[in-house]
């Protein structure tokens, strides 16, 4: 040991970060802030007024994501043929699709009476046909962010109507105020990890035409998961909040599925090594021949470690990965793998490396993910046969704050949690200790109990040894390979 | 108090999309998050591209901050994670290019005995990434557990295990470069 005081260590410390940033690295800093692109506003017709004119020009970003590509009419991306393209059609002379992505496209006033009448089980996908109304950019006050689903000012949103509504007024040769739809209408939110509005035509104060409605029609859902992290007196608005997942069709063109690429951190448009067929190739081993890819974006990691902070991935972020994801909406049914113990619903995601085309990490048709706060420890049996363990939504191998720990596994075909660790701190008293495992980890007795990785091999015994753990949320400690 | 009330109002301000707010925030926490970083990285210009990632980084990903009241904790974490891509990437690169000038002068100077700021310098080189996260939370920002795990999003047990395995490896560490 060292010897060496708290007193001298704090000391050496300041001694030797007794410095201030250059006068250089201020100045860039602010200069690169600058040059970023529209970074902030919350709503389509903010970005509108930041980048200006009408016309197919690219808009910007949205929380963190850029147009730069949207695969458009006839790329199919269907899990049973893979990938393949399909007959290209002029724009605008599409008919409005009776069904989208296998779904039946509704009215606004269809998809709203279905969700008040419980009919759509869980954050399942649907297909609504309305007009969209464009806003136009009044500033929002100052507010504090609330909860993701909360429909506030700020929002990022459209509004879809049951009947065409031209929101904004005019006269003499401006924008004299705006309104809500006054009929039937859904307020879409648009989703964290995508800009669904940047795929929406320009509007221009100066062309009062361009606040015309247009037929759209967009793929989404209800029952957002995040709607667990609302407070109680917003929680039913939460739950029946909209969420869009793709813009499937407007104005005779069809948009679907979306494919957007992010921005980097100075900036610059990220640039995957793969494209959107080798974004399919990388999922087609987990998908279910019904399942069909509605959106994928490619984010950057400090992206993803904030724009899905609900969903269970941030966990994953931090050495050892690429900077590059692709977080990809898919409807159908549960994956084929990893299996999870899933609960309903007809939609989910996945997030693929791009350097290595390796799904790192898997949520939706209802999973709940061990770390989150709603998750209830409860004995459930997967189509296989073996036993679910709470996971993450993360497969192993990801990040791990290493913690050292003389562990135990020990398991119970009848405890909620099927398994867990007894630490050997005091072999008089030794003490339980709750673990969540990764994304595709089961278990079985046979007859003792085994420890299955998303690979269905054994990796754990009964009365294996333990002694490393990674740490957790809310003290739960996350273990994965190796064990010792 | 009155600065804590302004930062919150220039937090909530950025958060709403105002560009100039955000920039007083760069020009508030710029020194703190560069010498945070310095102390992680060990290098004067890896500390300087991880302040300004950071930032940066923290503009594009404001969206996301839930609670503007915990902005501080919030920056941190994105500064940590700054630091380990930087480190990431730097770890790529096997040799490490360094000015003729500075060799020379590495030469010249006279054996002395090492300072303490020296001998910190050279342990923590041999720590990890998070065992030297923590240690500059705690010895350099002079920040308690419970502060500590909230910046690096972990329980407080972890924060404390953590700490206490990093405070130890750097001892090891002191030792073993006091004695060269």
């Amino acid at each position: 040991m060292s010897g060496w005081t708290e007193d001298r260590l704090a000391a050496a410390y300041r001694a030797m970060a007794d410095k201030t940033a250059a006068h250089e690295t201020m100045t860039s800093t602010l200069a690169a802030l600058r040059a970023i692109p529209a970074q902030r506003p919350r709503t389509r017709d903010a970005l509108v007024a930041a980048f200006g004119r009408h016309g197919s020009r690219l808009v910007g970003a949205g929380a963190a994501i850029a147009i730069v590509a949207v695969i458009a009419a006839g790329l199919v991306l269907r899990s049973t043929t893979g990938p393949t393209s399909g007959p290209t059609t002029e724009p605008g002379n599409q008919a409005e699709p009776a069904t989208v992505d296998g779904l039946p496209v509704q009215t606004v006033s269809q998809a709203l009476a279905a969700e008040k009448s419980g009919a759509i089980v869980g954050d399942s996908l649907v297909a609504i046909k309305g007009w969209y109304d464009p806003t136009f950019p009044f500033g929002c006050p100052a507010e504090t962010p609330g909860p993701a689903l909360v429909d506030t000012c700020a929002s990022r949103k459209l509004f879809v109507s049951e009947n065409p509504e031209r929101l904004v007024e005019f006269q003499g040769n401006g924008v004299s105020g705006q309104q809500t739809p006054s009929g039937t209408y859904i307020a879409a939110l648009e989703p964290d990890g995508s800009y669904v509005g940047s795929l929406l035509p320009v509007s221009d104060q100066s062309s009062p035409g361009s606040y015309d409605p247009s037929p759209v029609v967009i793929v989404g859902h209800f029952h957002d998961l995040r709607a667990a992290n609302c407070g109680a007196d917003q929680k039913a608005a939460c739950d029946s909040a909209f969420v869009i997942d793709q813009l499937a069709w407007l104005d005779g063109k069809t948009l679907g599925p979306n494919v957007w690429i992010g921005y980097d951190s100075s900036g610059q448009i990220l640039k995957p090594r793969l494209d959107e067929q080798g974004v399919m190739a990388a999922l087609q081993a987990s998908l279910d021949p019904g399942d069909v890819v509605v959106s994928m974006s490619a984010v950057g990691l400090v992206d993803l470690y904030s724009s899905q902070p609900g969903r269970g991935v941030s966990g994953g972020v931090g050495e050892g990965h690429p900077n590059i994801q692709w977080f990809v909406r898919i409807a159908g049914p549960q994956l084929r793998w990893p299996e999870m113990a899933f609960q309903g619903g007809l939609s989910g995601w996945v997030v693929a490396e791009d350097d290595t085309g390796q799904l790192g990490a898997v949520g939706g048709w209802g999973f709940v993910s061990a770390e989150d706060p709603t998750y209830v420890p409860a004995v459930r049996t997967l189509p296989s046969g073996a036993l679910a363990l709470p996971t993450t939504n993360q497969l192993a191998g990801g990040a791990c704050a290493g913690v050292g720990v003389d562990a135990v596994l020990h398991g119970s075909a009848a405890d909620p949690r099927i398994a867990w660790l007894t630490e050997n701190l005091d072999p008089a008293a030794p003490a339980r200790l709750d673990v969540v495992w990764p994304a595709g980890y089961r278990a079985r007795f046979a007859p003792g109990l085994e420890i299955l990785d998303e690979n269905a091999k054994v990796v754990l015994q009964e009365g294996d040894r333990v002694t490393g753990l990674c740490s957790g949320v809310e003290g739960v400690p996350y273990l994965q390979p190796p064990f010792s | 108090m009155t600065e804590a009330v302004d930062e919150r109002s220039l937090v909530v301000l950025a958060c709403a999309g105002d560009v100039a707010a955000f920039e007083s925030l760069v020009r508030r926490r710029m020194n703190a998050i560069y010498r945070l970083d310095l102390a992680i990285l060990g290098d004067e210009a890896d500390a300087a591209d991880a302040a300004q990632e950071t930032f940066i980084s923290a503009w594009r990903a404001l969206a996301g901050l839930r609670d503007v009241d915990s902005f501080e904790a919030w920056l941190h974490r994105v500064s940590i994670n700054a630091c380990r891509m930087l480190q990431r990437a730097r770890g790529r690169r096997l040799v490490r290019e360094m000015p003729m000038a500075e060799l020379t002068a590495a030469a010249e100077v006279p054996a002395r005995e090492p300072a303490d700021v020296d001998i910190l310098r050279a342990a923590l080189k041999k720590l990890s990434l998070d065992h030297r996260t923590v240690l500059a939370l705690h010895h350099l920002e002079g920040r308690p557990v419970k502060e500590i795990a909230e910046a690096l999003g972990i329980p407080e047990g972890t924060a404390k295990s953590r700490l206490f395995k990093a405070r130890a490896a750097l001892d090891r560490a002191i030792g073993e470069e006091a004695q060269r």
